[in-house]
């Protein structure tokens, strides 16, 4: 049975191939297009990859259930936007408080796992409770170094037997998150709809 | 400046006590101005970041009152303008001085308080929140000049000494306050809906949910007569004698009076509407919906209309003959009738995208529903298989309040209005004209 060369011992007769065909002038060009290759196929690869809450969805929403229109959800630690009253992450799928690194965390803001135990580091100590910060008026600060973001208007629909509020994260930035023009939506003044994001309120519908 | 206060300088008693309310009110609302630019201007901070600066600046503040540091407070060293008291009219002088004082550095400043609640202003980031926080510093003003009577220089002198030690407390209790807030705060999850909601009307008599700690219950509310509550259920539809609701097992109607069930549909059914034999509800079938009419003499059934995941289908009106219902979903939210004799269906209202139609009930002649836009809901009423436009008949403004679920009778409607902070909802009576 024939064996099969290994992934280095094929690398290494590629490289000798290249070398040995080409001057080196030329096989440093040919190694710089595969790298310019790479680079430019993980970006084609990116963009490909549509901004979370602009897909349809069942329904005719974009992203999640209430959301209509076409602007993306702000970022965070999960592909939904779910937040709180004051705007920091929530686990989407069971609106437990989660830090930015989407760790489920307890009252004092530590870290637990599912069954609310802290969770140990590495070193076998505690781990360190970590920042949880606002969505909107710190996460596209942070990210998109909009320091004017801020959750602003919004608007109610009914998801799942409750009503979802989807709010807008304003800022003054012609672009949204999208990358293209931003709309009005509800912001207020001169701020334009960023990203969005949702609160499940509890209430029935 | 607070002899200028006394009857000898106002002259008279009446005179004194226009110039304190003038100046206090002066003092609240310069104040409250001054919170509400503090917390606009902190809007764009990071909230948890100025909660801390701000628990430290009012425990600096703390150890400066208590002498444990010391520096200067920064201040306009100087007093309030003497000569306008003896030049300008009570009115204008008053206020004026309110206004120096409740902006706060435009006199000397004897303590750090006023800066620690700029600061807690600032860090709040909400200009209705820093109004009421500065506003608060501002109605310190007044009572310190209502306090000081008609003999200003005796009675403070004798208070003096408490100043220092009050604002202590004060400032330490808001720095251990604050801090842990802003250091481990987890926001409480949505409080569990509370109070009275989904109402139904049927010859005077009112049913509705009402919920509490425990689990929900139907409330059946006869004028003069004790109410009739049926434990373990909610969402009520009430035709004359009968009521239909839902519980832990599906949908049961019962004889309110005597509480003996006369039907139930057990599964995953829910929001019934009873009108004489018929019963409309909507039925899950998996991730779908759809609206079925039972005839309750004949038991058969038939669906009215069905809808794929993501689309909410609302709570059916049934009155008579006729069926209306909601479909609201991302591109699409309308309202539609149809008439069950003839099998046509109406569109109501087509709100597109950003115009939620919802929740609509009937009369005989009349149909309601509630049409949002952002956060505004009205309920708009319009005649039955007529062209005039819709009329407004009641209002709910958010993002405070919302708008739930409707009752309709001829000349009144009921409005569930659902507060957001905490999840509570009322009832609400609004009488329209045929």
């Amino acid at each position: 049975m024939r064996r099969r060369p290994g992934l280095d011992e094929a690398g290494g007769r590629l490289a000798h191939h290249l070398a040995a065909s080409q001057t080196r002038r030329s096989f440093i060009g040919t190694v710089g297009a595969l790298l310019l290759g790479a680079t430019a196929e993980r970006a084609l690869g990116g963009a490909r990859r549509p901004t979370p809450g602009t897909e349809r969805i069942a329904g005719g929403w974009h992203g999640f259930c209430g959301h209509y229109f076409t602007t993306g959800s702000c970022r965070g630690p999960f592909k939904l936007p779910r937040v709180d009253a004051e705007g920091k992450p929530l686990r989407p799928q069971d609106g437990r408080p989660v830090d930015d690194a989407g760790r489920l965390i307890n009252d004092q803001g530590e870290p637990v796992d599912e069954a609310g135990n802290r969770l140990a580091g590495a070193d076998g100590q505690y781990a360190a409770p970590g920042p949880r910060t606002r969505m909107c008026e710190d996460g596209v600060r942070r990210r998109s170094g909009h320091k004017d973001a801020v959750l602003q208007g919004s608007w109610y629909r009914c998801c799942n037997g409750q009503i979802r509020k989807l709010w807008d994260c304003c800022s003054v930035s012609p672009h949204r998150i999208n990358g293209d023009a931003s709309l009005r939506g509800y912001c207020h003044g001169n701020r334009k709809v960023f990203c969005v994001v949702y609160v499940e309120t509890g209430i029935p519908c | 400046m607070a002899e200028t206060f006394t009857a000898a300088v106002c002259g008279g008693h009446v005179r004194r006590i226009v110039a304190i309310v003038v100046f206090s009110v002066a003092a609240v609302g310069t104040a409250a101005v001054l919170g509400a630019l503090l917390g606009a201007a902190g809007a764009p901070l990071p909230l948890r970041w100025m909660l801390i600066a701000a628990a430290l600046v009012a425990a600096v503040a703390a150890l400066r009152e208590a002498g444990i540091v010391r520096f200067d407070v920064p201040a306009l060293r100087r007093q309030v303008p003497e000569r306008w008291r003896r030049e300008r009219p009570l009115t204008v002088w008053s206020s004026g001085y309110g206004a120096i004082l409740g902006a706060g550095f435009g006199t000397f400043l004897p303590t750090a308080t006023f800066w620690a609640a700029c600061m807690g202003a600032l860090a709040l980031g909400d200009p209705w929140a820093g109004a009421v926080c500065m506003a608060a510093f501002g109605v310190g003003r007044g009572v310190m000049i209502v306090g000081a009577g008609s003999n200003p220089v005796r009675r403070l002198g004798r208070t003096h000494r408490l100043v220092r030690p009050v604002n202590i407390a004060v400032l330490s209790g808001c720095a251990a306050l604050i801090l842990p807030a802003a250091l481990f705060g987890v926001a409480a999850p949505p409080p569990a809906p509370s109070g009275l909601s989904e109402p139904s009307v049927s010859r005077g008599v009112i049913a509705y949910t009402e919920q509490g700690a425990g689990a929900p219950h139907v409330v059946v509310l006869v004028k003069g007569a004790d109410p009739i509550v049926v434990a373990d259920g909610h969402t009520p539809s009430i035709n004359g004698s009968r009521l239909a609701y839902v519980d832990s097992a599906g949908i049961r109607i019962v004889d309110w009076r005597t509480g003996q069930e006369v039907f139930r549909r057990p599964g995953a059914v829910d929001k019934p509407s009873l009108s004489g034999t018929r019963l409309a509800y909507v039925e899950r079938i998996g991730s779908r919906r759809r609206l079925v009419v039972r005839d309750l003499a004949t038991g058969r059934s038939r669906v009215v209309t069905a809808v794929g995941a993501g689309i909410d289908l609302g709570r059916p009106s049934l009155v008579g003959r006729r069926i209306a219902w909601h479909e609201a979903a991302g591109q699409t939210n309308r309202v539609f009738l149809r008439s069950l004799t003839t099998g046509t269906t109406e569109l109501i209202a087509n709100g597109g995208r950003s115009i939620a139609n919802v929740n609509p009930v009937m009369t005989t002649r009349y149909i309601a529903w509630t049409q949002s836009v952002g956060e505004r809901s009205v309920v708009l009423l319009r005649p039955i298989g007529s062209g005039r436009p819709p009329r407004t008949i009641a209002q709910v403004i958010g993002p405070r309040f919302l708008a739930g679920t409707l009752a309709i009778a001829p000349g009144r409607l009921w409005l569930t209005r659902w507060t957001t902070t905490s999840n509570s909802a009322r009832i609400l009576s609004y009488a329209w004209r045929d």
